[in-house]
């Protein structure tokens, strides 16, 4: 006598949980539609890979979810981008060809870390660099782009890119932008600081310290610290770009966190951005 | 009906180590062959502090602006000793002159400051620095330490180098600090805007550590601390700078 009971208990709760997908579905179908923050398999992360270094090889490439075009204004740069319309945050790209340093300046927290955004596309024009990259959608979610953060993930098109760069040019430096705000920072040492340089480790290597002190120089007397050496937070240790270019054999990967003075001032003033911008290409032919 | 659904599991297991090798071979396979290793300057740099340092010049004046008046300034300064020199003496005579000067620009002191700078062998091993430069072999000579105490407030310390120093000195390093004004609640205030960490660290000294002291001990912490000063200018332009990465002491085996 139960059994029959239990079943139609069953069945009704089965309708109504079919129902709320079908209604959640229809309400949030521009979502749906719109896609979640792209991040791509292994396998597809490797193809990334593999169409990054083509395309910084110079041929026609770029990995799917890309489309590769030259930039208007700019001569000999090709830009990586997601379609009109498509924000899956994928990444924003550009590529020089020619007589280029080896290095690669990104910013995957434009829009959220103020101002190195264009700071990133300052330092790609007037150095020139070989590369450039950014995020493609905010952080958090808005009203139409998903939310996600490059950063974080060790298959994301910017890991991809930054590891066809370091394959492609293996003497050359990976330069991540990043801002902090001093406020919110708990050792007195991070408030003071004006720049904290890390590799993402514990132990970063003699190239982090060369760099640190061109920057002293060349910023003081602003203070530049070096992790774990000068100060304890924002060592990067997370960063997922950091992890697989070391676990690839590329040590010169180098996170900068900036304080946001810094940052509004490095955008504005030329002759302090390009003492800064010499320290970056420092000891690349 | 067992014996299936063992062939399965035996089927998966295959299919998963299958698969984890592939994964694995062709992750080595693409890893790319650009290998930099510095061990050795790893290990070396590990638990360094670094700190930046001015050059007194001999022609014209280094200008160091006080965040506000002060009666007290430091200097820690430091030969630079010509490296063929290193092994004819083990220690050197050097000068500066400070002149000191309050917010309208004049002069509230001036003094001629000597010091003798020595070899840092002069030092037991277990009592010595570590002090280098990241690109240079020449050793660096034992620092010296001068406060100097105004009669009233100053705004504003000039510095260039005196001429007769030992001819083997090849310039004078320096770094300059101000006494930041913490008394009494001011000071206990500024030990607890301070993290526990950095309390901890400011109370190293203290058996009984930042929680049991008093706040008349806390607040005396605060109250004889120093604050870097950086020169007025550019550098490069209207002043050298340099730095100097120091880490605690080594043992010298073939000395001991």
């Amino acid at each position: 006598m139960k059994r029959p009971v239990r079943l139609w208990r069953w069945g009704a709760v089965l309708t109504i949980v079919a129902a709320a997908i079908i209604l959640a579905s229809q309400l949030f179908r521009p979502l749906r539609d719109a896609g979640g923050f792209d991040v791509p398999t292994p396998a597809q992360a490797r193809q990334a890979q593999a169409a990054f270094l083509r395309a910084l090889e110079g041929e026609d490439a770029a990995p799917q979810g890309l489309v590769a075009g030259p930039l208007e204004g700019r001569r000999g740069v090709t830009a990586l981008v997601e379609a009109d319309g498509d924000c899956r945050g994928r990444g924003e790209y550009l590529l020089r060809s020619g007589a280029a340093l080896p290095l690669a300046i990104v910013a995957p927290h434009r829009g959220s870390d103020r101002n190195t955004g264009t700071l990133a596309d300052q330092l790609f024009s007037e150095l020139p660099a070989a590369a450039a990259a950014w995020n493609s959608a905010p952080r958090n979610p808005s009203g139409t782009c998903p939310g996600g953060d490059p950063a974080r993930h060790e298959t994301h098109y910017l890991s991809a890119f930054s590891l066809a760069f370091a394959q492609h040019r293996p003497a050359g430096r990976i330069v991540q932008l990043h801002g902090f705000e001093t406020a919110k920072r708990e050792s007195r040492a991070a408030q003071l600081a004006d720049v904290i340089v890390s590799q993402g480790t514990e132990t970063p290597g003699t190239g982090l310290f060369r760099l640190a002190d061109c920057l002293s120089v060349a910023l003081a007397p602003r203070e530049v610290k070096v992790y774990p050496n000068d100060v304890e937070e924002l060592g990067a240790l997370t960063n997922r770009q950091g992890r697989v270019l070391r676990d690839a054999g590329f040590d010169a990967f180098v996170h900068l966190e900036m304080s946001a003075a810094l940052r509004g001032e490095l955008v504005e003033n030329a002759e302090l951005r390009s003492r800064f911008a010499l320290c970056l290409s420092a000891g690349l032919a | 009906m067992r014996l299936s659904s063992l062939g399965k599991a035996f089927g998966a297991a295959a299919v998963f180590l299958a698969a984890s090798t592939g994964v694995f071979l062709s992750r080595d396979a693409l890893a790319p062959l650009f290998i930099r290793d510095d061990t050795a300057d790893r290990r070396e740099l590990g638990g360094t502090s670094r700190t930046l340092v001015y050059q007194v010049p001999r022609d014209e004046v280094i200008r160091f602006n006080l965040s506000r008046p002060s009666t007290l300034v430091r200097i820690i300064s430091q030969p630079n000793i010509l490296p063929e020199d290193w092994t004819k003496s083990d220690n050197w005579i050097y000068g500066f002159k400070v002149i000191l000067r309050d917010a309208e620009g004049a002069p509230v002191l001036e003094r001629d400051v000597y010091s003798r700078a020595l070899h840092p062998k002069r030092l037991r091993p277990f009592k010595r620095p570590v002090r280098f430069r990241l690109d240079s072999d020449v050793p660096i000579a034992l620092r010296d330490d001068v406060v100097i105490a105004a009669d009233r407030p100053v705004s504003t310390m000039e510095m260039v180098a005196l001429a007769d120093a030992d001819p083997a000195v090849l310039s004078i390093d320096i770094q300059a600090y101000e006494r930041l004004p913490f008394v009494g609640n001011t000071a206990l205030a500024a030990f607890r805007r301070r993290s526990a960490s950095e309390q901890a660290v400011l109370a190293r000294a203290d058996a009984l550590g930042p929680e049991l002291m008093t706040d008349q001990e806390r607040a005396a912490l605060m109250t004889n601390r120093w604050r870097a000063l950086g020169p007025a200018g550019i550098a490069g332009r209207d002043y050298t700078v340099g730095v100097v990465y120091e880490r605690p002491f080594e043992v010298d085996e073939e000395e001991e």
